[in-house]
């Protein structure tokens, strides 16, 4: 039953339906080793973006939120299979088909966590910038691949593009390459942009100002679909926000209204602890008692229920439906029924 | 941990037939060295100058057309016009092959004088199964008896090398500073000696009236001696970067001793390195024993290695003649196979990054 | 008198040099520091990457030999000692570090990490290591039967309750805290804040807590130092630093890990 019920979950939004442009419906990806099932990784996401949007998807480690994001740009690894749909625009794709690939850079940009890594060491930017956009524009031109590459460093506010681009990805700051990775990322004028944890390896400083470009970029029109841990910078910095446990999207809404009125039990935890920290008052720290449970070790029925504090009976066989107990906030959690 | 890793190994025996089939022969060959007094019809110097180069005998199944129990059939040295060594069946004359009979005795795993052997066809006749070497000595047995020697030179070899080069590489790696230079230029300097040179110099310095165990333990002394350096780099490069580890740092807090975070975590952190290295390095001890033994310069004869049988081999003539004496050769090939098979398979199962080159 | 105190400590690595092995290029890690730890306090160090506070926290635990300045003990100048004597006192100074995968050797189970020091710094013998582990393993809330396995086999709590159990079978007065949770799963750091809490009022320990983040500095420090390139440029009581800060690198920071939306949220 958790299934259908998974399936009947991918409803239409009410809000802001019409501007979505990308939409992840019932994303699962499972790993296999040979003919057998491993793990199921993702069981049930479900994302959406909308243009100018900025969309923060927030979890552990093991609760696929990163998975997901390769997932819809079909870079998961050979041992994976994708299910579910992946609307961008009005095209629908299978997860696992190999036309997404085609999105990948025109449509949707990618930025990963490490800046070093997703940068190539031995070349020049300038020369990395015009592989880039020979490849994903048709610019052949050498001159205008240069212009328009100073153009890109320029909207993502690296001072002195011109020299930036003669230098080699070791020559710049830890900063100055986390904004050469979102400028080539933005080289293929994509309409969404995917950032991978872009902040985690830098500095608090640092990471106020790449949020603030993405604030800009968003305000430009570009949607963006942030990975993060850190429930506290992506509640700050974000339009909506999507909560992962476990393989499973466990409530969506408006990032100010989930802050405020959290419904699900998992959600109530983390911003009871985080709002806990910033009250500055002294004691001990409402928890989630236990574990973060791995894939492999996936609780049954609602992954949650052996650390939820309103487990019912039912909790430990079926995933629950959606719920709206308050307006705009989607709840994937049985002791909300009630309200919604 | 260990038992982990050995049920990974048996699942990739079970997908790959070569390392599958590279493992059954090490596995038999190590059997037969330890059993070679059993395991040989002979002893290794059990001599019979009638029969020089008797070539392998057949096992016949039937006599005079009904089938009977094994037996091989006697054979009669002639010379034909070319005075070339002809042997023909003397007819009539049969000698039964049984299991497990009395033979010439032989000291059982060093403990017990015995005197069984698993097969053999008694006293009258003789049996040779891969044929017989100028003195007509079974080949078979003596491949059996070299097997002690060349496959165990390379474990106990390997062995002191690891030892040498896993110390030295950690400490080199560990401290740093004045001791790392000195360490690195001395592995360096061996490093720049052709091995086998160094090999043939330091064995034409001493005696050439060794006897045997002398000899197979200055063979390893010296391949272990040549093959510590290398490993020694590699190590060096592994423990300086894990002694960046928290790790370390941490166990320094908690009182350890630099001779307890060399040996008990840094060395043991380089296991997945050094095991590949061992089983990609020990060809090249079983290959630099053969080469010195068919030079004459290492085991002397009667004793038996798969290098000093080979010696008969260097003359092409005898090799058109007496093609079997070259089967020892292929016994050297299999068993350097086979450990590169297994040393490639325990790579990828260990550190499917690491780059490893072989030694010597 | 204070637990800890340390006068114009400083540690400057030598990057390059010339011919003559003279320095020609030196990074001044941790560059005079003046620091005091009072007795049962909690001192926390915050800073961003390549600031310092690591090498600082690696002097105070003599992994790290200064190159200028003097570090107190209890009154008693340690930083000079022989490593022998210094032995001595590590029990009193422990520490635990930021990411637990890294610093348990994976090749040594639970047992043997957690009784790493008791059998180097003390003559106990085997059978009361093992006793005092299994007591250490139930204060951090460890069960016993784990003792057996690796690090690889336990959840990054479980590892990190093992890096804390580790540093408190030697009942230390002080332990430094590297960072000790931002390796850590959200929902398991709130967990560890609340044992290193509660394991301080037991033991009534110090505790020098280093982080990048302020956020959970302000919540858990009584007093709060600002590092900023191997110097300390703000020090005080962690209500005023994170109200009235002085300097402009610590309003910067304060600035940056505002979290408006959460911390305006009330818990429900």
């Amino acid at each position: 039953m958790s299934r259908a019920d998974a399936k009947s979950r991918g409803v239409p939004e009410t809000v802001g339906q019409s501007d979505q442009i990308l939409n992840v419906r019932n994303l699962s990806v499972e790993f296999y080793q040979g003919s057998t099932r491993a793990f199921h990784a993702v069981v049930d996401a479900n994302v959406s973006v909308g243009s100018g949007e900025m969309v923060g998807m927030v979890g552990e480690s093991g609760c696929g939120k990163t998975l997901s994001a390769l997932a819809l740009l079909g870079l998961t690894p050979p041992a994976a299979r994708c299910g579910g749909t992946i609307e961008y625009r009005s095209n629908a794709f299978q997860a696992d088909s190999r036309a997404l690939k085609k999105l990948r850079g025109r449509q949707i940009g990618m930025i990963f966590q490490e800046p070093m890594t997703a940068l190539n060491p031995v070349f020049s930017l300038d020369r990395q910038f015009r592989e880039a956009l020979r490849y994903l524009r048709g610019i052949h031109d050498r001159r205008k691949a240069h212009t328009v590459s100073v153009e890109l460093l320029d909207r993502v506010g690296l001072e002195r593009p011109e020299r930036r681009l003669a230098q080699f990805p070791h020559q710049l700051s830890g900063g100055q390459r986390q904004r050469a990775m979102i400028a080539l990322a933005l080289a293929g004028e994509p309409d969404i942009l995917v950032a991978d944890e872009p902040t985690t390896a830098l500095d608090a400083t640092l990471e106020r100002r790449i949020m603030d470009l993405f604030r800009e970029l968003a305000n430009e029109g570009l949607g963006i679909l942030m990975i993060s841990h850190d429930l506290p910078l992506v509640a700050e910095v974000s339009d909506r926000i999507v909560v992962m446990y476990s393989g499973y999207t466990v409530e969506t809404g408006p990032a100010i209204r989930l802050t405020e009125t959290p419904q699900h039990p998992y959600t109530r935890g983390l911003l009871a602890s985080a709002s806990a920290i910033f009250s500055r008052e002294r004691g001990r720290l409402p928890v989630i008692p236990g574990e973060v449970p791995s894939p492999e070790h996936r609780p049954s029925g609602c992954p949650f229920h052996p650390r939820c504090p309103e487990r019912e009976a039912r909790c430990d066989r079926d995933f629950p439906p959606d719920f709206e107990p308050v307006s705009g906030l989607r709840t994937a959690c049985w002791a909300r029924e009630a309200d919604g | 941990m260990l038992w982990r890793r050995l049920r990974q190994f048996g699942g990739m025996c079970r997908r790959n037939g070569l390392l599958l089939a590279a493992v059954a022969c090490l596995a038999m060959l190590y059997f037969t060295a330890l059993f070679a007094g059993f395991v040989s019809p002979y002893h290794y110097d059990n001599e019979d100058r009638t029969r020089s180069y008797h070539p392998p005998t057949r096992i016949h199944l039937f006599d005079d057309g009904r089938l009977t129990r094994p037996h091989v059939r006697e054979y009669e040295l002639e010379f034909d016009e070319d005075f070339r060594r002809v042997f023909t069946p003397v007819e009539g004359v049969r000698h039964d092959l049984r299991l497990f009979v009395r033979g010439d005795s032989y000291s059982f795993l060093g403990l017990l004088e015995a005197e069984l052997h698993l097969f053999g066809v008694g006293d009258e006749g003789r049996i040779y199964l891969l044929g017989a070497d100028s003195r007509g000595r079974d080949l078979f047995s003596r491949i059996a008896y070299g097997a002690q020697v060349s496959m165990t030179i390379g474990l106990v070899g390997v062995a002191i090398a690891l030892l040498f080069g896993l110390l030295i590489g950690g400490i080199s790696g560990y401290y740093g500073g004045w001791i790392d230079t000195l360490i690195q230029r001395s592995t360096e300097i061996v490093m720049i000696i052709p091995g086998f040179f160094l090999l043939l110099a330091l064995r034409a310095a001493f005696p050439p009236d060794w006897d045997s165990i002398r000899v197979y333990f200055f063979i390893i002394v010296i391949l272990s001696f040549i093959g510590w350096a290398s490993l020694a780099r590699v190590i060096r490069g592994m423990v300086l970067s894990l002694r960046e580890k928290e790790f370390v740092a941490a166990a320094k807090v908690l009182g350890a001793s630099d001779r307890f975070i060399i040996t008990r975590h840094l060395i043991p952190n380089t296991a997945s390195y050094f095991v590949v290295y061992a089983s990609i390095s020990i060809p090249g001890y079983i290959l630099g024993e053969s080469a010195l033994s068919l030079l004459g310069l290492g085991i002397q004869d009667p004793h038996a290695s798969w290098g000093n049988l080979l010696q008969e081999a260097m003359s092409i003539t005898q090799i058109q003649l007496h093609p079997w004496i070259l089967i020892p050769g292929f016994f050297i090939f299999a068993a350097v196979m086979s450990y590169n098979i297994v040393g490639d398979a325990l790579r990828d199962l260990l550190d499917p990054q690491q780059e490893v080159t072989t030694s010597l | 008198m204070s637990l800890l105190r340390t006068t114009k400590l400083a540690k400057h690595f030598v990057l390059e040099k010339d011919f003559l092995g003279r320095p020609t290029e030196v990074e001044r890690a941790v560059d005079g520091v003046d620091l005091t730890l009072e007795d049962n306090e909690i001192l926390g160090l915050v800073g961003e990457s390549g600031c310092g506070k690591t090498t600082l926290a690696r002097l105070l635990l003599g992994i790290l030999r200064p190159t200028r300045g003097e570090i107190h003990l209890e009154g008693d100048r340690i930083d000079h000692l022989p490593a022998k004597r210094f032995r001595r006192l590590r029990p009193k100074i422990q520490a635990v570090f930021q990411d637990p995968s890294e610093s348990l050797n994976p090749r040594f189970t639970i047992g043997d990490s957690i009784g790493e020091g008791l059998r180097h710094l003390t003559s106990l013998s085997r059978g009361d290591i093992i006793r005092r582990v299994h007591e250490g393993m139930d204060r951090v809330g460890l069960p016993p039967a784990i003792a057996d396995r690796y690090p690889h086999q336990l959840s990054g709590g479980q590892r990190q309750r093992v890096g804390i159990a580790r540093a408190l079978v030697l009942k230390p007065r002080l332990v430094i805290l590297d960072e000790p949770t931002s390796a850590l799963d959200v929902s398991i750091q709130a967990q560890i804040i609340n044992l290193l809490l509660d394991l301080k009022e037991e033991d009534r320990l110090t505790y020098l807590f280093i982080s990048h983040d302020l956020n959970l500095v302000q919540y858990i420090s009584d007093r709060i130092g600002v590092m900023v390139d191997g110097r300390i440029v703000e020090m005080g009581p962690a209500r005023e630093v994170g109200e009235a800060p002085r300097h402009p690198e610590t309003r910067a920071l304060l600035e940056a890990v505002s979290r408006e939306r959460v911390a305006g949220a009330s818990p429900p």
